[in-house]
């Protein structure tokens, strides 16, 4: 692979590029899809923000390189935005397929582990937070259409959302799940 | 909705990482809005890592209990002994309340009034007189021949709506209970 000169002459070794998308590439698409909710504008800003880095990604420190992809992915992703509208795609179609479509194999098999991951995680909450989670995100219910339906004021349904959330991001942070699996 | 801070009573146990992770989901799932959305917004332009991170997780979660179906969802399996149990408890209930009406039923619908009729004209022998060879008799001085045989013809030929729809239940209540 050819070393790409940035505009001030300074470069940037492909390989680190590479790497970058090796350890970043999953969670910046899941985090794109999050912004966008398009997947093709999501992997158009994917691709626009390691394009940027090939060409500027030496200004980047090392230890906030990271930081760097994602402020540089949502620059990209409101950039896309201007072309299209944040699209009004339900959590259901968010889920299924969108991000599939657009990961590499080493992202969806990553994936498959942190969706398993996440399954077990559910289903050690008390019933009534998976209810309102099952509700919200696979019956795309709102939150006051979950309250009247349970007889539980809003604020009670609220909580058990973010309750069930703070446990859920909890295991999420304990492990990068959307870096590629390591081999072996 | 205005305002999902707003409407949320304290737990006492809030972190960063949990109002963060919170945040997130809500911006992904389209409920954030206004000052709040705007607010949200501006961190991530900041390249703010760690909600940018949950905006990530927030999508891996809902891929997660997006994808499944709706027979395996999580909450559906946990609570699906509990309804198992409370549709138990209610066809036991019934069952008893179903007989009885079944049985009022039946002593009400059977031909009986028929046979008190015959009866009542010429006793037991005009009876079987009239069940053996099949000829009007004494029945029909007291009802009208054609009648009472269209009654008798009807009871054992027709087979009523409510019988029916109690065998079903019968047999689904067997059927129902694991």
């Amino acid at each position: 692979m050819s070393r790409l000169s940035s505009r001030d002459g300074k470069r940037i070794d492909p390989e680190d590029v590479a790497e970058w998308f090796l350890e970043h590439g999953g969670a910046l698409r899941a985090f794109l899809l999050g912004v966008t909710r398009d997947p093709d504008a999501a992997e158009e800003a994917l691709q626009a923000t390691f394009a940027k880095a090939m060409e500027s990604g030496h200004t980047a420190r090392p230890e906030t390189h990271k930081g760097w992809l994602f402020r540089v992915a949502y620059n990209e992703a409101m950039l896309a935005g201007r072309k299209r509208q944040r699209q009004d795609r339900t959590l259901k179609q968010l889920a299924l397929g969108h991000f599939k479509e657009t990961a590499t194999p080493e992202e969806l098999a990553s994936l498959g582990e942190a969706i398993e991951g996440v399954r077990a995680v559910i289903e050690k909450l008390p019933v009534e937070q998976q209810v309102v989670v099952r509700k919200r995100i696979y019956e795309e219910k709102t939150f006051r259409e979950i309250a009247e339906e349970e007889g539980a004021p809003l604020g009670t349904v609220l909580t058990r959302m973010r309750s069930a959330l703070a446990k859920l991001e909890s295991w999420l942070g304990d492990r990068d799940v959307t870096r590629p699996l390591e081999d072996g | 909705m205005a305002s999902l801070t707003s409407d949320l009573p304290g737990t006492g146990v809030e972190t960063p990482s949990a109002e963060l992770a919170w945040l997130a989901f809500a911006y992904v799932s389209g409920d954030l809005e206004g000052g709040e959305l705007e607010s949200f917004e501006a961190r991530l332009a900041d390249g703010e890592l760690a909600a940018c991170e949950a905006v990530a997780d927030a999508v891996v979660i809902i891929s997660a209990v997006g994808s499944s179906g709706p027979s395996a969802l999580p909450g559906e399996r946990s609570l699906a002994p509990v309804r198992r149990i409370r549709e138990h408890n209610l066809l036991t209930l019934l069952s008893p309340v179903v007989a009885l009406v079944l049985v009022v039923s039946l002593a009400w619908r059977t031909p009986t009034p028929v046979a008190s009729r015959v009866e009542f004209a010429g006793g037991e022998d005009v009876l079987l007189s009239t069940w053996a060879d099949g000829t009007p008799s004494a029945l029909d001085d007291v009802s009208g021949g054609a009648e009472s045989g269209a009654v008798v013809a009807e009871t054992d030929l027709v087979v009523p709506e409510w019988m029916m729809l109690a065998v079903g239940l019968a047999t689904e209540m067997e059927g129902g209970i694991e």
